[in-house]
């Protein structure tokens, strides 16, 4: 996961934030932050470890819906099995409660909160929502070269912040969106044996990678509810 | 009378002028702080380091750092514990150590000439 650098508040002046404003963003981009630190932390621990699991059977049954005729409901059902069973995070779309329309069709996430300090040294209060979900593109791919297989399932991150000021009111939202033309991806390469040599080790992952794309940010995104203050 | 009148009411204005003037110009200042913090912030943020503290123009920009702390999980842990289809190991644990590695960053903007605080904010460093 790379930093999420390089990315300005869409639709935002520089210096144009009012104060509450500002420190709404900050305290957000806080909350972001720490999220998917949390998010990448785990992908790559407890999310990796359990798919070095996965049998080559399982894998190939993710992606039988791969190659040009793959569709949305087909891929979002395959990540959402893989997910739920591989994945230490709450399972199905992003609740209601959160976004508002188009809800991602599957996705595992978890939801943290803590407070933070502002102007005047009054406490913050913010929650993010971070988690993985489907790629709109490309399909999901097993490949064989001959020497190795790879399963490689594209994924996307979406993450929500809200920040609620001193008297518990709601002072904004920061959505954090995937670059859709540049998602990450679960690979799993497993050893390509001869059909003559059957060992339990030919059907288990030498090698599993959970790459988690960085995004765009986007200020109190209209399709995003609030949720009730932590 | 009229004269002396004339030139009380001419005080008041020119009293008033000059508050406008200096709530205008206050004004301003705080719209620049506010700027300044805000280019910080971002860097901060963003993984583009941690800012010094330092003066810039009639600013003072004072930087403080501290660890990141571990958040609440809403609901509590573990959040779902998968069952690798009966693989073992299967781990249900979300880390969170992670964050400690954060640097959260307060920036406060100070106006030097009278050592008023026109602006504060924090964030935390890149994930």
């Amino acid at each position: 996961m790379g930093a999420l650098g390089g990315f300005a508040i869409e639709g935002q002046i520089a210096g144009s934030a009012s104060r509450d404003q500002l420190t709404a963003q900050a305290i957000a981009e806080l909350g972001l932050n720490t999220g998917m630190r949390v998010l990448t932390d785990t992908a790559h621990s407890a999310f990796v470890t359990n798919l070095e699991t996965v049998q080559d059977s399982r894998a190939q049954g993710w992606v039988t819906n791969s190659g040009s005729t793959c569709t949305w409901s087909g891929v979002t059902s395959q990540l959402s099995d893989l997910l739920s069973h591989f994945a230490p995070l709450t399972p199905g779309p992003v609740p209601d409660q959160v976004q508002v329309a188009s809800p991602q069709a599957s996705a595992g996430y978890v939801r943290i909160w803590n407070t933070a300090r502002g102007p005047g040294n009054e406490g913050y209060t913010w929650e993010a929502v971070v988690g993985i979900a489907s790629a709109p593109a490309p399909c999901p791919s097993w490949q064989d070269t001959g020497t190795a297989r790879m399963m490689t399932f594209p994924i996307n991150t979406f993450a929500f912040a809200w920040v609620w000021g001193p008297e518990g009111q709601l002072v904004g939202e920061l959505t954090l969106s995937p670059p859709s033309q540049t998602p990450g991806a679960i690979l799993l390469t497993y050893p390509d044996c001869p059909t003559y040599f059957s060992s339990p080790a030919c059907h288990v992952p030498t090698s599993v990678q959970v790459s988690l794309p960085a995004g765009t940010l986007l200020w109190n995104d209209p399709n995003v509810n609030a949720p009730t203050m932590p | 009378m009229a004269a002396a009148l004339l030139a009380v009411v001419g005080s008041f204005v020119v009293i008033g002028l000059a508050q406008a003037g200096q709530a205008g110009q206050r004004a301003l200042l705080a719209a620049q702080a506010r700027r300044l913090l805000q280019g910080e912030l971002e860097q901060a943020r963003s993984g583009g380091g941690i800012p010094a503290s330092g003066q810039t123009g009639p600013f003072a920009v004072t930087v403080s750092t501290s660890t990141g702390s571990a958040p609440i999980v809403l609901g509590g842990l573990p959040v779902w514990t998968p069952d690798c289809y009966g693989g073992s190991p299967c781990s249900n644990t979300v880390t969170m150590s992670g964050v400690s590695s954060l640097t959260y960053v307060a920036i406060t903007i100070t106006y030097t000439a009278d050592g008023s605080v026109l602006a504060r904010g924090t964030t935390a460093t890149a994930p």
